[in-house]
């Protein structure tokens, strides 16, 4: 045992040498062939770590029989909903500083158990994410959400995470929803007054920013006349595809209302908090330094080439105080390409297409409701 | 005769078949109640509805009168009672048919049976009750049609509950320890007939090649139907006296079929055999040998022991272990159906006479339906009550 701590505490000193100087790269610079040089002992060193503090992700290890090292998503991945059921942590419980939930509104949700340290790091990598996007200076900004997501006590739910997170990209924050999800027109209105003429920033959750943004001010004929501004936002297509509403007229319909605005959609979860995949101006999620995407045949689970749609398993090297490193996530998308989108940013870049529909229950055994 | 219970103050509830009036002391198993089960049977055969649903096919195949004589209790048993009596039947949501296979024994004993049907409850459910109501369309004033009601009403309506649990002289409840649960507490019953949670799995033995297409075929009829989440589809295979190479030569052609069958299992079935893999081995830490994911996912295990069976959701998941002898099966009060394939009849015995096995039958035939079920004489319960 003491050989084996000994072996860990050294692999994890190599780990912080090699990471510091992974957190100061640039986020979109490396070719993948390069990527995958940098991140693979990290993650080899995080496979360890992971083994030695969960006995979970140790046990699921067993499940997989695979040689170390050949590439970056052949490493063990634990199923996402997994961080529903299981308590999956690679800390002790006093080291516990944050517990991150899932805002899912049906069954339950993901507990994600961060650690100080990884605190630090997921809003430290979102935020060279974002100034790549953003650039330094801090925009005005408006948030189409209301001011109780955050206040809501209790434990943070990622929407509240994404709005806090972000709020640091911003100031003069302004909430466009009031406390009952309804949009204030003057608030709105007075916000874009003071702010005329400068870039400012919008930050929403999709579903709400065409439900109780851009909707709304169709509905009563609001336009305005925005310049060189941007709005972020994420959270899944799944109700818009639900009320038909395509990519491409979700952009439309916001260029109409509000002007001069580029639109760029995330893709992000809360078992990987920090690392989020931003959409370029060609419509495609880029992948940052820190991590990697792979896509898997849900039949037998083997990789599938580009352009294939199958399930997305993420790899980041953010997650060290619970073993998310590695997930296995029931979205379906494919990648399109490695180095050559046509927006310059190397590494893969992917669509999402969608989610497993959930399995059919049936059976003799029920509850009775 | 049974007066029918008074539901007049409940304003959520839903009379899908409501019989016209309470019948008089009808005989079990006369004549005349056999040659209508009987006409259902044919009714449902020639429905062109049929051919989309073969959990009705097999329903209506199970319903002919040749078949229903083979049940036929020995006449002293049935005591001829002076008032009807009544029963009032919980089915799963996730309509198992299983529960129209029971209250149709209960029609044949003469009972007057009420059907509690969930509004959660799936397609396959009203098309059966649509069948019923062009069937008592078809053959008005049937004996048949005096015995059966179906109502549909929110859990929540304990009310209802109480009411017709009330009325009724035996109370059956299919859909596991959970609905038991529920419904024991909402209102007890000194009288009923329950279908707990149960497991269910398959012994075989393959001694050459030749007999794996055979093989391959049960299987697949006892894995597809209910995405192999009734409490008789088989979880686990036991292999006995069986070469490791025609193991994987059966997973594969198992596959192979499989993977050509229009209702496989899907992308939606092999997320879940992913996630219940996962959460098998943190939960309950097997010793894993191999794992292969394919259009099912077998998962190699040292030892198979009956707590194992609380993760597996169904959807294609078949464990996998290999015996010396029956004493290393996972016995235990769930374990329900053993499917045997190419078992010799001594151990078959043996599994009855030694380890109590509530059900033994052969593989393909594991969700046939039968009057003896989970170790209940269904025949016999419904025809031995009084009031």
């Amino acid at each position: 045992m003491d050989e084996e701590m000994k072996q860990y505490m050294d692999d994890m000193a190599v780990f912080e040498e090699k990471y510091e100087e992974l957190l100061e790269s640039p986020v979109y610079h490396f070719l993948q062939p390069e990527k995958e040089r940098i991140l693979l002992p990290l993650l080899s060193i995080l496979h360890k770590h992971h083994s030695f503090r969960s006995q979970a992700y140790r046990l699921v290890d067993k499940l997989f029989k695979w040689d170390d090292s050949k590439a970056l998503c052949n490493y063990p991945y634990l199923a996402v909903r997994l961080f529903k059921e299981f308590e999956l942590k690679s800390i002790s419980d006093d080291q516990v500083y944050k517990v991150l939930h899932s805002s899912g509104t049906t069954g339950q949700s993901s507990k994600i158990y961060l650690d100080k340290e990884t605190a630090q790091l997921q809003t430290k990598v979102l935020t060279r994410i974002l100034q790549h996007w953003l650039g330094k200076s801090r925009r005005p900004m408006l948030l189409i959400d209301s001011p109780h997501t955050v206040k809501k006590t209790g434990g943070m739910t990622a929407r509240a995470a994404g709005l806090q997170g972000l709020s640091f990209f911003g100031r003069s924050h302004t909430y466009a929803l009031d406390a009952n999800m309804n949009l204030d027109i003057d608030k709105v209105s007075n916000f874009f007054e003071q702010f005329k003429g400068q870039s400012v920033l919008l930050f929403g959750f999709t579903f709400m920013v065409w439900h109780s943004f851009i909707q709304q001010l169709q509905k009563h004929n609001i336009y305005f006349e925005l310049q060189d501004s941007i709005l972020i936002h994420g959270g899944g297509w799944k109700k818009l595809q639900k009320a038909s509403v395509s990519h491409q007229t979700f952009k439309q319909q916001i260029q109409t209302q509000l002007g001069d605005v580029r639109v760029h959609d995330y893709y992000g979860m809360v078992e990987q908090t920090g690392t989020i995949y931003m959409e370029c101006e060609q419509g495609f999620f880029h992948c940052p330094v820190w991590s990697d995407i792979a896509i898997r045949n849900p039949v037998d689970l083997s990789f599938l080439p580009f352009q294939q749609v199958g399930l997305i398993q993420l790899t980041s090297v953010l997650a060290r105080s619970y073993p998310g490193h590695c997930i296995l996530t029931e979205d379906l998308g494919y990648i399109v390409g490695e180095d050559d989108c046509s927006c310059g940013l190397k590494g893969k870049y992917f669509k999402v297409s969608g989610r497993v529909p959930n399995a059919e229950v049936r059976g003799c055994s029920d509850t009775f409701s | 005769m049974t007066p029918f219970p008074d539901l007049a103050e409940h304003k959520d509830i839903k009379w899908h078949i409501k019989a016209p009036h309470a019948p008089a002391s009808i005989k079990p198993w006369s004549d005349q109640l056999i040659l209508e089960v009987d006409s259902l049977a044919r009714f449902l055969l020639q429905h062109k509805i049929s051919k989309e649903y073969p959990e009705i096919v097999a329903l209506g195949f199970w319903a002919r009168k040749a078949n229903l004589l083979k049940m036929l209790p020995g006449q002293a048993r049935f005591k001829e009672a002076k008032k009807t009596p009544a029963v009032f039947h919980v089915g799963p949501a996730n309509v198992d048919t299983v529960f129209f296979y029971s209250f149709l024994l209960s029609v044949l004993a003469g009972n007057q049976n009420i059907v509690r049907v969930s509004n959660r409850s799936g397609a396959l459910v009203y098309q059966l009750i649509d069948l019923l109501q062009g069937f008592f369309y078809q053959y008005a004033n049937s004996e048949f049609e005096q015995l059966i009601s179906i109502i549909e009403y929110p859990a929540t309506s304990t009310g209802v509950t109480v009411t017709l649990s009330e009325w009724a002289n035996m109370r059956v409840i299919w859909g596991g320890d959970n609905s038991i649960d529920a419904i024991n507490h909402i209102a007890p019953h000194a009288n009923q007939l329950t279908f707990p949670d149960r497991y269910s799995i398959a012994l075989m033995q393959i001694e050459d090649a030749e007999q794996i297409p055979q093989a391959v075929e049960a299987m697949v009829k006892d894995l597809l139907p209910f995405r192999q989440q009734a409490c008789s589809s088989p979880k686990a295979i036991v292999w006995w006296n069986t070469s490791e190479q025609l193991q994987n030569a059966f997973f594969l052609q198992l596959n192979q079929v499989l993977a050509n069958k229009e209702n496989g299992f899907d992308m939606r079935d092999q997320v879940e055999q992913f996630v219940d893999c996962q959460r098998m081995v943190i939960t309950h830490k097997p010793a894993v040998k191999t794992i292969e994911h394919n259009h099912i996912t077998c998962l190699d295990l040292d030892k198979l022991l009956p707590d194992y069976f609380d993760i597996h959701t169904g959807h294609g998941l078949l464990l996998n272990i290999r015996v010396d002898t029956l004493d290393s099966l996972p016995y235990a009060d769930k374990l329900q159906t053993i499917a045997v394939f190419n078992i010799p009849d001594a151990m078959q015995n043996e599994l009855m006479t030694n380890h109590y096995v509530k059900r033994v039958t052969s593989l393909g035939k594991a969700l046939s339906f039968q009057h003896i079920w989970d170790g209940v004489d269904l025949c016999e319960a419904f025809g031995q009550l009084t009031c």
